[in-house]
């Protein structure tokens, strides 16, 4: 139970800063211990709730420690990805409940920041270790008009997962070496004739699985395209293009072809997830997965347990469209500073607590993320918690593309959704018509004015 | 021809009621003002001012986040004319009256089916018959979207059943399920209901039906009908205001989809609001809802205070 | 309780009053009564079994320990509803009940206070008052709910106890409806008869109105209570601490980013209907009783 008595103190301690007047935190008052609150999402980005509360309160001892004159109190947030943003937003909208550190989407970033929510961070970080240490695009994450208003702590990257055993029986060489799309279709067609009762790809597709399906599923082939834009600088979002043809003529061929899973499974609240049973329970043989497949069969985390996952399963990057190369989106979570915070110092020394080796490892292993900094990538604690996929991620993570972090995005992932969604249910839908689908949907939420056509 | 002289009685008190027409009632009493001001306290502080501050909502250009959520203002019709030729809020609207509509004929139909099944039926059919489908309507919305989507997705329930264990209904029919989901959800209720204005039939009006030949159709018609009509008529707009506020349901079942095959307005609204930000927006879909839920309303009065 | 006779009188000489042939030893009485009873009973069975089906999975599913969203025969344990019956999820199901019993009484009293006084006493503009208050029940909580936490965040009233009053609001529109309906129904002289008697109205609430109208306020707490029990976003965004947090928010507890613990979720929404199964059947005598809605009065 000593688990429901810290959650209970904490949340005790929680209610403090919510009876004081709207105006901020005057816990500082005559003592010299002031307070610093931090929210973060307490079921939703950690693989299990109880590993979330570990790690946090790993965090918070540590920095207890180190500066015993401030006081952290946590307000973790339950639901799940859209339930966390929506409270973060509301939290952040009235001073009194703002909060001095929060773990938020790098998708939100830029809309938080274009609030005016957050503090940017850059004078507290050059006198950081770990900073330099990350990659230039994930440095670029929360950085927006050479402000960083927040660092990552785990990031997710994408890969081609695939069955080896399967592979062998169906005549494909291992390691697979795929350099196009269309490797990826003739292995498909391959696994289908040598194994009908299996699955030979699975290809996110439908508005169920949200923005998640689109990163892990169309996002890291349209990044991979001969025109991997999708909101162009001025901000407008691209409806139409070649790379998008392409990447929905991938679509076509997959689902016209019987090539990919069923409609039941795609459409599912927990789409994203299910590869990682399929594969288990031998009904897959290849899918667009992510780093925390690896994670997820260890038997720390049993999600599922797979003990044989290394030996059958095996990872290659997604490859452009044509002529090899290395594809991926990334996405992750970060921790920004509230612009009204009165303990700046304070809430960046508690960011720089979780930024350690220890704790992002940690995070890293507990939720299925790829730590930021290049460093940590080749630590034993790393490396040997889920070998060989998180070596593997890692080595991708430095060639990988954010998505757009604005709200015209999220109306463009809805209509790509039902592009998706169409083709997957109806495969005889033409590329065309998926196109019109997303234009027409995109231009009547939009307006004309907020989407553009590539050539 | 069965007298219908008993009814008037029966349906007049009550329905002058509403629009006080009768002479001899009683002065005013602020008394009365105490009795109300629990009630109503807590529905202008909690309820009314909200509510009107999200209809006001619905004619600015407030964002959840972004540059208009600290900045914003008033716009006037502007987000009323993006909403006419928003082809999504037009499909919306057709989805809400099928779902709406369909609901409202399966829950009275079945509602009444039970409950003068029920009459006849063996006691113990009675109870366990009752109460399952009293349990179907105390079910919370989140419990009974997961059930009714593990029974109608591929492998499931009725999937298994009609022995086609890979027809996932869900996906090819989903605002047919989800209408029948919420019938499911809501027939318990119709049916106590409906089932105790049955019991309340004063016996002699039926036996003396039957003394004069009625047909079972013309017993039903002249006297089971209009003695029910009241209860009917509360029992549409019921059901009608809760599917039209059906949140909950749907979104464990579908979040609104396959595409936008079960975005009806309250999803449509919440749509709007938080998953594309424009809070503003979603207001004003929620102020369609009110209109809707009013035109529910005056129907009501219309028909209840309608003479037979 | 009075069952409705729908029998006929013996067969009368040279008139047909339609229905089956009387077999020898059966007088018309029984033959109609036993046929009509089977169908009904087969009837009922049947839509009983259509009701029950879609529970088959959540019964399934929170005995099977490799639970997934089919409903498959279950490799049987009972370990999910030990895992979900304990810390911070049992805990969960506490503030449920108490959110919705304190939801329960306010939205019941103060809503049966309402509407008596709707029902008996002259109130000017009460018809347009009445449609008024129900129809801004059609306003989306979703939508509700931004306004709703600017207010309570500037009191600091982000707690359980203040989220109960805005629930028991939610509810009070179709209680008041509801009550007021069955109030009308209860004759009027019954009270005169206690004012002839020096009765307060207080008592007059109680020990006259009140247990005449008893089905009536108990379907309407009822409501109430399912109302406030099964919701969720209003708790998520209104409620700050996560200890206070009810049930339904738990649910999503067990569907994590990378993975979803179906059975889990199916033990603990089984759980989760258990009191209101109790309330069912606490309640069922009252319904027994008959209760009436719209005004069909007897005699």
């Amino acid at each position: 139970m000593k688990l429901l008595r810290i959650t209970r103190l904490v949340a005790v301690a929680s209610m403090i800063p919510m009876l004081s007047v709207a105006g901020g935190a005057s816990m500082a008052g005559a003592a010299s211990k002031s307070t610093i609150t931090v929210a973060y999402p307490s079921v939703y980005a950690f693989d299990t709730g109880p590993l979330a509360t570990k790690w946090w309160n790993q965090v918070k001892a540590e920095f207890s420690a180190k500066y015993p004159n401030v006081k952290v109190v946590y307000v973790p947030i339950p639901g799940s990805y859209q339930d966390v943003v929506n409270k973060l937003s509301l939290l952040y909208r009235s001073p009194s409940t703002a909060p001095d550190v929060a773990e938020m989407p790098s998708a939100q970033i830029g809309l938080w920041a274009s609030s005016n929510y957050l503090l940017p961070m850059n004078k507290y970080l050059a006198s950081t270790s770990w900073w330099p240490n990350f990659p230039k695009v994930i440095q670029s994450e929360g950085t927006f008009s050479k402000k960083v208003y927040a660092v990552n702590a785990g990031e997710n990257d994408s890969a081609l997962m695939y069955n080896k055993t399967m592979f062998k029986k169906a005549g494909i060489p291992v390691p697979w070496k795929p350099t196009s799309w269309a490797d990826i279709i003739s292995a498909a067609q391959k696994i289908k004739k040598a194994l009908p009762g299996v699955t030979p790809l699975w290809l996110n597709a439908g508005t169920g699985s949200g923005a998640n399906g689109i990163l892990q599923g169309i996002n890291n082939l349209i990044v991979g395209s001969s025109t991997p834009t999708i909101q162009t600088a001025s901000g407008k979002m691209v409806v139409d293009s070649p790379g998008i043809r392409q990447a929905l003529s991938f679509y076509r061929s997959v689902y016209s072809g019987g090539l990919g899973a069923s409609v039941s499974d795609l459409f599912s609240p927990n789409a994203v997830t299910d590869p990682l049973t399929l594969f288990k329970t031998g009904k897959l043989a290849m899918a667009l997965g992510s780093n925390y497949y690896g994670g997820n069969w260890t038997k720390f985390i049993s999600a599922p347990y797979w003990s044989q996952a290394p030996q059958v399963m095996g990872d290659v990057p997604i490859p452009h469209f044509s002529g090899g190369g290395v594809a991926s989106t990334l996405a992750g979570w970060d921790l920004a500073i509230g612009a009204g915070t009165k303990n700046a110092q304070a809430a960046f020394n508690f960011i720089n607590v979780a930024q350690s080796a220890t704790n992002l490892i940690d995070a890293g292993n507990w939720a299925g993320w790829v730590p930021p900094a290049k460093n940590y990538w080749t630590v034993p604690l790393y490396v040997n918690f889920a070998p060989p996929y998180n070596a593997d991620f890692a080595k991708i993570l430095p060639f990988a593309t954010l998505s757009p972090t604005s709200a015209n995005y999220s109306v463009w992932v809805q209509g790509m959704g039902q592009a998706t969604g169409a083709i997957a249910q109806h495969p005889n839908t033409t590329v065309a018509q998926a196109v019109a689908i997303l234009k027409s949907y995109v231009t009547n939420q939009l307006g004309s004015s907020a989407v553009t056509t590539l050539k | 021809m069965v007298s219908t002289a008993p009814l008037d009685t029966i349906n007049g008190p009550h329905v002058s009621e509403l629009w006080n027409t009768r002479n001899d009632r009683e002065r005013f009493q602020w008394g009365s003002l105490a009795l109300l001001t629990p009630a109503f306290a807590l529905l202008v502080v909690l309820f009314l001012i909200p509510v009107g501050y999200a209809v006001y909502l619905g004619f600015t250009n407030l964002t959840l986040v972004g540059p208009t959520a600290v900045h914003w203002g008033f716009t006037g019709a502007q987000n009323l004319t993006r909403l006419r030729t928003d082809t999504t809020f037009i499909a919306s609207l057709r989805l809400t009256a099928f779902f709406v509509v369909g609901s409202i004929i399966g829950v009275v139909v079945i509602g009444y089916g039970l409950a003068s099944l029920l009459q006849r039926a063996q006691t113990w059919i009675r109870v366990i018959v009752g109460g399952v489908v009293v349990i179907a309507w105390m079910m919370p919305a989140i419990t009974a979207g997961m059930t009714w989507y593990a029974s109608t997705t591929a492998g499931g329930t009725f999937a298994t059943l009609t022995g086609l264990n890979q027809s996932d209904f869900l996906s090819s029919q989903p605002l047919l399920i989800v209408t029948i989901a919420n019938i499911w959800s809501q027939t318990g209720f119709a049916m106590l209901v409906i089932g105790a204005a049955l019991r309340n039939i004063p016996s002699e009006i039926l036996e003396a039906a039957i003394v004069e030949n009625a047909s079972p159709w013309q017993r039903f018609r002249l006297v089971t009908l209009p003695i029910l009509r009241p209860t009917i008529t509360a029992v549409v707009l019921l059901v009608a205001l809760l599917s039209l506020a059906n949140f909950s349901l749907i979104y464990v079942m579908t979040q609104g989809g396959p595409g936008n095959a079960t975005n009806i307005l309250p999803l449509y609204s919440y749509q709007q609001a938080f998953q594309f930000n424009n809070l503003a927006y979603g207001a004003l879909i929620g102020n369609v809802m009110v209109l809707l839920a009013a035109f529910f309303g005056v129907l009501y009065v219309r028909v209840a205070t309608r003479r037979s | 309780m009075s069952e409705v006779d729908v029998n006929p009188g013996p067969a009368r000489e040279g008139v047909d009053t339609g229905g089956p042939t009387i077999m020898p030893g059966e007088n018309r009485d029984t033959h109609r009564t036993t046929t009509r009873s089977i169908t009904s009973n087969v009837m009922l069975l049947a839509i009983g079994l259509l009701f029950l089906a879609p529970m088959v999975w959540l019964v399934f599913s929170s005995l099977d320990s490799q639970a997934t969203w089919s409903v498959e025969w279950p490799h049987f344990t009972l370990s999910n509803f030990s895992q979900v019956l304990t810390g911070s999820d049992l805990q969960a199901l506490v503030n449920s009940i108490i959110l919705a019993v304190l939801s329960t009484l306010i939205a019941t009293v103060a809503g049966m206070l309402a509407a008596y006084a709707l029902s008996r006493r002259r109130i000017p503009f009460k018809g347009p008052l009445l449609l008024f208050v129900l129809f801004t029940s059609g306003v989306p909580l979703t939508i509700l709910i931004v306004p709703l936490y600017q207010l309570f965040a500037t009191y600091g009233l982000l707690t359980i106890v203040p989220t109960a009053v805005f629930l028991a609001v939610t509810s009070l529109p179709f209680e008041i409806y509801l009550i007021k309906n069955f109030i009308d129904a209860v004759p009027e002289d019954l009270e005169e008869a206690a004012r002839l008697e020096q009765a307060n109205t207080f008592q007059v609430l109680t020990k006259v109105v009140g247990p005449l109208a008893l089905p009536g306020i108990a379907a309407a707490a009822i409501f109430g209570f399912v109302n406030a029990w099964g919701s969720f976003v209003v708790p998520l965004i209104l409620i700050s601490p996560s200890t206070q947090q009810p049930a339904p928010v738990a649910i999503y507890g067990f569907i994590g980013a990378a993975n979803v613990r179906y059975g889990d979720i199916a033990a603990y929404s089984l759980m989760f209907c258990v009191p209101v199964f109790i309330l069912y059947g606490l309640s069922s005598r009252l319904f027994r009783e008959g209760f009436v809605l719209g005004g069909a009065v007897k005699g």
